[in-house]
């Protein structure tokens, strides 16, 4: 019990927080605790919540990826190019999306192998190619609009729970289990955590960290598609900036920056408590710029809440 | 003689465990003062008292009578007592004199003077004839001169009146350590007291006038290096008389398993040899032989650029150690922390490290992972007995001993050790040898590679000595011995 907690004192630590600003928020508004309102954190939780999954498989691995935003908008943009210019079928248009996106994630996962460029770098470019190709083929028109029946992905229901929340959900169990239960998922620990002792124990370092980063594209992937549902258009700059959100979701967390640790009910905590704050500072009409403070203010203090018991033990 | 430093009465609690128990400890002007214990006795811990490193809970230590209390190792340091500890503290990526000087640089004004510290660097390398170049970068060293640069860098920090030396000759050959002992005996002359604590207990009886023998936190006696035997120190370290030191050697073998042809590569040039089942090879020669070097390359964690391996009567192709591991072959390597261990898994993960496609049915069976983790952690007895504890946290030897079960667990065919006892405590010393011979009287191979003559010629049916990169003899059956062996490497120098 006790090693659970020392293990996990992080995630613990974010989850303890936010119960402690969901029970402030409801006090502050009466509108916090309804059905709608939850749903609606949940929606706004999952896409960046999908993407950290892949995020954290990364960092574990002790790599990073700073292409996601891009990636998602390259998923939307391929699906609108081919489903809505091109007036292919929107299902199989999607399906190119993701399989487009998913082999640029591979890309990156080969470039940083066999290139040997860090992955900081080799993402940084990534970044950069993946949204001028999404710039380049919609030619910086945000109008081209998807049919109804792909909306559904965002605004469907399932049991009365909105379908997002549930894709979410499926690839945090999927994720989880990877993690734990797959040979390959317990080398990405490995090799996060000593590539070298990793590779003289036979792993083969080149499959696993490429597949990191696959799979990573394909969480970008997925996340991209509720996007456009959910806004109903695809607007060359989707995703700017959404790098950043899930490396936060992942370090409030608790999955260190240096590899080999990691955990991903951390991670779905770290995505909660950043949807909620910034749900409970709109509901309590708190200047948006400031929500770019206080999650910054976060992701520096749990960090450091960590590191300071660590160091005094 | 007077006694420069006194420790009286010092204890250390870490959560859990009693670090030091009510410890007195003296050290004389001009004495050579070993430490020895197994790990965990709480030699390393007294001497990072001393040093400031940690605090004590209780008691007093004084330095010519006056008592002292440091709070960094930086105040120890300049009272005078300097350390040289088992890892390494230079900045790899500077220079030699950048090193030495490190804190203390020469200035001109605001800015480095480096032509003075170059100078200086150099005077000093040369006075104690070490072979580099205050502008050589440390990283570009070998771990001998590292290791003389890293003394250097503590004697020339002026008044220093108690060195001490944690595990100093671990890293190095014989010879080598050799020329360490004639340096220890030049700052003796100069009135400078050594801690000097080590696992290997020939050099302790060599070079030391006094030594203090811990267990379990607390000191068991302190008495006259020329009093002592080699078993004495060992009888009173574990608690218990080690009869035999070494197990039975296996001597029936099978069917040649492993064959090595004029394998060259990077460091190694045209080696040859066989083993059968049930051999036990040693591989020995100073450091920078090359031994590490056909070791890995066997293993195929570097390339060989001439030259075949036929593991079982057939040729091998091993390109990667995942081809080599296919072939039945697993190693132990040089450095368990580098190397061996990922450190922030726990010691179940470690051991399975290299069997993951065995416990894939497709997902893992964490069940049956567990169940051999605890065999193993019980057979070879790992403390803490606790096979989901962060193998981070464990001791050098029964850090070691997870290495070996994660290869116990591949049940490989051929077993490379290299340098497998480096640094642990002698009970797990001799557990690693009985599991070595054990192994081989299964029908397995075992390479041993190992610095350590007294256990190469106690655990090898056959030594293949290397200098420079060459096979230079090779020691068969009841001609292995320490004389021999030590002869045949020795004898290579010119």
């Amino acid at each position: 019990m006790k090693r659970v907690f020392q293990e996990n004192r992080q995630p613990i630590i974010a989850a303890l927080a936010l119960v402690g600003v969901m029970l402030v928020l409801s006090f502050m508004s009466e509108y916090f605790f309804t059905t709608s309102n939850i749903f609606n954190i949940g929606k706004q939780a999952s896409i960046n919540l999908i993407i950290a999954l892949g995020m954290t498989i990364v960092i574990i691995s002790a790599g990073i990826d700073l292409s996601v935003g891009s990636l998602l908008a390259m998923t939307i943009s391929i699906t609108a190019v081919l489903g809505v210019v091109q007036h292919m079928n929107i299902v199989l248009a999607a399906i190119i999306a993701v399989i487009l996106t998913v082999l640029t994630g591979t890309l990156n996962g080969i470039i940083i192998q066999y290139g040997r460029v860090p992955a900081f770098i080799t993402t940084l470019g990534t970044m950069g190619i993946a949204r001028g190709v999404v710039l380049l083929i919609s030619r910086g028109n945000p109008s081209m609009s998807f049919p109804d029946e792909f909306l559904w992905i965002a605004d469907g229901t399932i049991l009365a729970i909105p379908f997002p929340i549930l894709i979410a959900i499926v690839m945090v169990v999927a994720t989880g289990f990877f993690l734990k239960y797959t040979a390959l998922g317990r080398s990405v620990f490995a090799i996060g955590g000593n590539e070298e002792a990793a590779r003289l124990s036979g792993i083969n370092i080149p499959f696993v960290r490429i597949a990191t980063y696959t799979i990573c594209g394909f969480c970008c992937a997925i996340g991209g598609l509720v996007f456009a549902a959910r806004v109903g258009a695809a607007p060359p700059s989707a995703g700017m900036g959404y790098e950043l959100n899930a490396i936060a979701a992942v370090i409030i967390g608790g999955t260190p920056m240096s590899g080999g640790r990691g955990n991903i009910m951390g991670t779905v905590v770290g995505a909660l408590l950043m949807a909620v704050i910034s749900n409970g500072l709109n509901i309590i009409e708190v200047d948006p710029y400031w929500q770019s403070i206080v999650i910054g203010a976060i992701i520096v203090f749990a960090v450091m809440m960590s590191n300071l018991r660590n160091a005094s033990r | 003689m007077a006694a420069i430093l006194e420790v009286t009465g010092v204890s250390k609690q870490f959560p859990g465990v009693l670090a030091l128990d009510n410890i007195d400890f003296e050290v004389e002007e001009g004495e050579v003062h070993a430490l020895i214990g197994e790990n965990g006795a709480g030699k390393s811990t007294l001497v990072k008292i001393i040093t400031g490193a940690y605090q004590k809970d209780s008691g007093t230590i004084s330095i010519n009578g006056k008592h002292v209390s440091f709070a960094t190792p930086g105040d120890a340091l300049a009272a005078g007592i300097g350390g040289i500890y088992q890892e390494f503290s230079l900045v790899n990526t500077m220079t030699v004199a950048e090193n030495i000087f490190l804190g203390q640089q020469p200035m001109r004004g605001v800015a480095i003077d480096w032509g003075r510290m170059n100078k200086e660097a150099g005077e000093l390398l040369n006075r104690f004839g070490v072979n580099a170049s205050p502008t050589d970068l440390v990283e570009a060293l070998g771990m001998a001169t590292r290791q003389m640069i890293e003394i250097l860098k503590v004697v020339h920090r002026e008044n220093l009146k108690i060195l001490i030396m944690d595990e100093p000759t671990s890293s190095l050959s014989d010879a080598e350590a050799k020329i360490l002992f004639e340096f220890i005996k030049a700052l003796k002359a100069a009135h400078v007291s050594i801690i000097y604590i080590s696992h290997r207990l020939d050099e302790i009886r060599l070079i030391s006038d006094r030594v203090t023998i811990f267990k379990n936190g607390a000191k068991v006696t302190t008495q006259n290096a020329d009093e002592l035997t080699i078993d004495d120190m060992v009888t009173q370290m574990i608690g218990a008389e080690l009869k035999e030191h070494y197990p039975q050697k296996c001597t029936i073998f099978g069917e040649q398993i492993l064959a090595v042809d004029g394998l060259s590569g990077k460091g190694f040039e045209d080696i040859c040899f066989t083993v059968r089942a049930g051999e036990v090879l040693g591989i020995t020669g100073l450091v920078g032989a090359g031994k590490t070097e056909l070791l890995e390359a066997i293993f195929g964690g570097t390339r060989f650029t001439r030259g075949k391996i036929q593991v079982g009567g057939k040729a091998a192709r091993l390109r990667s150690p995942q081809q080599a591991i296919a072939a039945g072959l697993g190693l132990l390597p040089e450095s368990r922390k580098e190397q061996g261990l990922v450190l922030g898994l726990t010691g179940a993960h470690n051991v399975s490290l290299a069997s993951l496609d065995r416990i894939s049915r497709p997902l893992l069976d964490l069940a049956s992972e567990m169940k051999t983790a605890a065999e193993s952690y019980s057979r070879l007895e790992i403390r803490p007995n606790e096979p989901r504890t962060r193998v981070v946290s464990l001791s050098g030897g029964n850090q070691q001993k997870v290495v070996l079960a994660k290869w116990l667990m591949r049940d490989c065919d051929v077993l490379l050790f290299d340098e497998p006892t480096r640094g642990i405590d002698v009970g797990a010393k001799f557990q690693i040898y009985s599991i070595i011979v054990e192994l081989a009287k299964q029908g397995k191979v075992v390479i041993v590679s190992s610095s350590e003559i007294d256990e190469i010629s106690g655990i090898c049916n056959r030594v293949l000595v290397m200098r420079r990169g060459k096979k230079t003899a090779e020691i068969l059956g009841e001609r292995v011995n320490r004389e021999n062996v030590l002869a045949a490497i020795s004898g290579g120098i010119e």
